[in-house]
């Protein structure tokens, strides 16, 4: 245990000074496109966690329910439609491609992250066709943010004076998916104390119990991941409202971002045995510090006297969190391999 | 007086066709009347647990069929029977969800027999909870808000026990449900068997292992043996039978007396 903690602490010294720096580094901008990422992804935070923590289902479907939302939003978009009944409409898709891998796994018994993969590579041929293309540009297209610009400019103008400060298209981001955001949380924490949730949250604790409870623990587990993929599938959308472009291959390894902030979230502000609420506004939260923490990575600088400096590429941070993730992920297996051997010792 | 459970002329096999082909019920008939407390005995591999999870649906016959209130149930799968069927589990971490809270498990339970819909846990019942956890005389009342994952593997049997009987279910299964519990803890859970069993007049189904249980509690006791009933026993008879009976009976088939106390006694 010690050994571990003082690696930990030489680190934490070593690159502080490089986190110091980038935190006074970073603009406002720079803080609040990290913020309004970190509240465009918190859906898909929470519909990983419903899965990994909840149902206790690994599910990979989001890296394919996070472009199919994009494309439905690109899509429908450009066609006309009123940019908010996208939403519903990527959500609907998100929750179709959970079903499938839902029923890959129920009916056909395949292993679940078989059978995610199994959806997601088809979901690239769907997500295409739905687009038309590989990427989609909404430039010159009204988004759900562009009617609230000017509103939220003039509003935040009226209440605190022209402060020079640019107001950034992150900034009515910010305040448009936090309000997103507060409603899909509230929804769920409704949800969960419905009869029907707790049934849902029974089928992932215990099986056997729920069945002996009457609950159809097939079907509940399609519906849970249809509703996790739906999360994601909204992020998507979110997203390409927020970015002005949908691309299909831009789901890749959002699971693992996922992950992170799941874990993230449950290390930094949670004690043990938190309420639903609680854990999923956690792991919100641990989206955004995931966001973050990528921002202050890319404006970090290692300096190395008489050699130069090293700096993070944005290609780096899938590597870093992989890395982190594992390390988490490891952690608790790494402190009872030490606890075990102390005891050995001890004997 | 119609019977409430049927199970008439019931074979189960396991892995058929296959070098370990098991036949684990054997032309198995059964009836128990309504407000009986069927108690069966038998060694290891006698059938016991096939028999509870062929009447909760776990299980499906090769041939025959099961009853339930005049109801062929036999193709109804295992949560649709649950409406009509509680069931409490040999091991106390099974019959409970535990990183919900007391309350939403016995929400669970309640919305059991109903079908659920999307409607909120109504604080109403609060006092209802309260007054059914009352019963179990072990503070449980107090703390409605608690994560089951934190009580004692008794406290986790005493209230799976009465979420299994929540609601007056048609039949009451019990599957060896003390057979886990240190022996104080199982003799408390017994004793609220036998309360709620008889306070309600439930139709009970229950597996023991205890040869003491098997002989006190109940109106009936049977003994299977290789998926077969061996004896069938109520009334008169039953009254005069001893727990050395009992153990007599395992010994002359020349099975393991699986419980310890048994041979004790």
């Amino acid at each position: 245990m010690p050994l571990m903690w003082i690696a930990v602490a030489l680190v934490g010294v070593l690159l502080a000074p490089t986190v110091w720096s980038a935190v006074w580094s970073m603009g406002s901008s720079q803080w609040i496109a990290a913020l309004a990422l970190g509240l465009v992804f918190a859906p898909l935070a929470i519909g990983v966690y419903l899965t990994f923590r909840i149902l206790d289902f690994p599910d990979l479907t989001v890296d394919a329910s996070f472009p199919a939302g994009g494309a439905m939003a690109a899509s429908l978009t450009v066609a006309g439609v009123h940019p908010w009944l996208t939403l519903p409409a990527a959500m609907a898709l998100g929750a179709l491609l959970g079903a499938v891998t839902g029923l890959l796994h129920v009916f056909l018994r395949i292993n679940s992250l078989l059978a995610s993969i199994i959806t997601l590579t088809a979901a690239f041929t769907v997500n295409i066709r739905i687009q038309g293309s590989s990427n989609v540009s909404l430039i010159g297209v009204d988004r759900i943010f562009t009617p609230l610009t000017d509103p939220i400019r003039d509003q935040l103008e009226s209440w605190f004076g022209d402060t020079g400060v640019q107001i950034h298209r992150a900034t009515v981001t910010t305040i448009v998916t936090f309000v997103v955001v507060v409603v899909v949380v509230l929804a769920l924490r409704w949800f969960f104390k419905t009869e029907v949730g707790l049934a849902l949250r029974a089928t992932g604790a215990n099986v056997p119990m729920s069945r002996s409870q009457g609950i159809n623990t097939s079907g509940y587990l399609v519906g849970g991941i249809a509703l996790s993929n739906a999360l994601a599938a909204l992020t998507g959308a979110l997203f390409v409202h927020h970015e002005g472009f949908a691309d299909v291959n831009s789901g890749r390894g959002l699971i693992v971002a996922g992950l992170a902030s799941v874990i993230i979230g449950e290390v930094l502000f949670l004690r043990h045995q938190p309420s639903i609420l609680r854990h999923i506004v956690a792991v919100a939260m641990g989206m955004i510090v995931y966001r973050i923490a990528i921002a202050l990575a890319l404006n970090a600088s290692l300096q190395f006297p008489g050699v130069g400096e090293a700096r993070l590429e944005g290609t780096d941070i899938k590597f870093a969190t992989a890395a982190i993730v594992a390390l988490m992920l490891a952690f608790p297996r790494l402190r009872a391999a030490q606890a075990d051997r102390q005891r050995r010792r001890n004997r | 007086m119609t019977d409430r459970l049927e199970v008439r002329n019931c074979s189960i096999t396991f892995n058929p066709g296959q070098h370990n082909e098991v036949r684990a019920l054997t032309e198995i008939s059964l009836a128990i009347p309504q407000g009986q407390h069927l108690v069966i005995v038998g060694s290891n591999g006698a059938g016991k647990s096939t028999l509870l999870n062929l009447v909760c649906g776990r299980f499906t016959p090769d041939h025959g069929a099961v009853v339930l209130d005049g109801t062929d149930i036999t193709d109804w799968p295992e949560h649709h029977r649950a409406r009509r069927i509680g069931r409490v589990f040999q091991d106390p971490i099974a019959g409970t969800a535990a990183p919900m809270t007391i309350e939403d498990n016995l929400t669970l339970a309640e919305s059991r027999s109903r079908g659920r819909r999307l409607r909120g846990v109504r604080r109403g019942r609060d006092a209802f909870y309260r007054e059914q956890l009352a019963r179990l005389g072990m503070g449980l009342e107090d703390r409605l808000d608690a994560i089951v994952g934190g009580l004692s593997g008794g406290q986790r049997q005493a209230l799976a026990l009465l979420m299994a009987a929540i609601g007056d279910p048609e039949l009451l299964v019990l599957d060896e449900h003390t057979a886990a519990l240190d022996p104080a803890a199982a003799a408390r859970v017994m004793e609220i068997t036998t309360e709620l069993v008889e306070e309600s007049d439930l139709t009970t189904l229950m597996i023991t292992h205890n040869m003491q249980h098997a002989v006190d509690t109940g109106d009936r006791t049977l003994m299977l043996h290789r998926g077969k009933t061996l004896f069938d026993v109520e009334g008169k008879e039953r009254d005069g039978m001893s727990v050395a009976d009992l153990v007599a009976w395992f010994q002359q088939l020349g099975a393991d007396v699986s419980d310890r106390s048994a041979l004790i006694a």
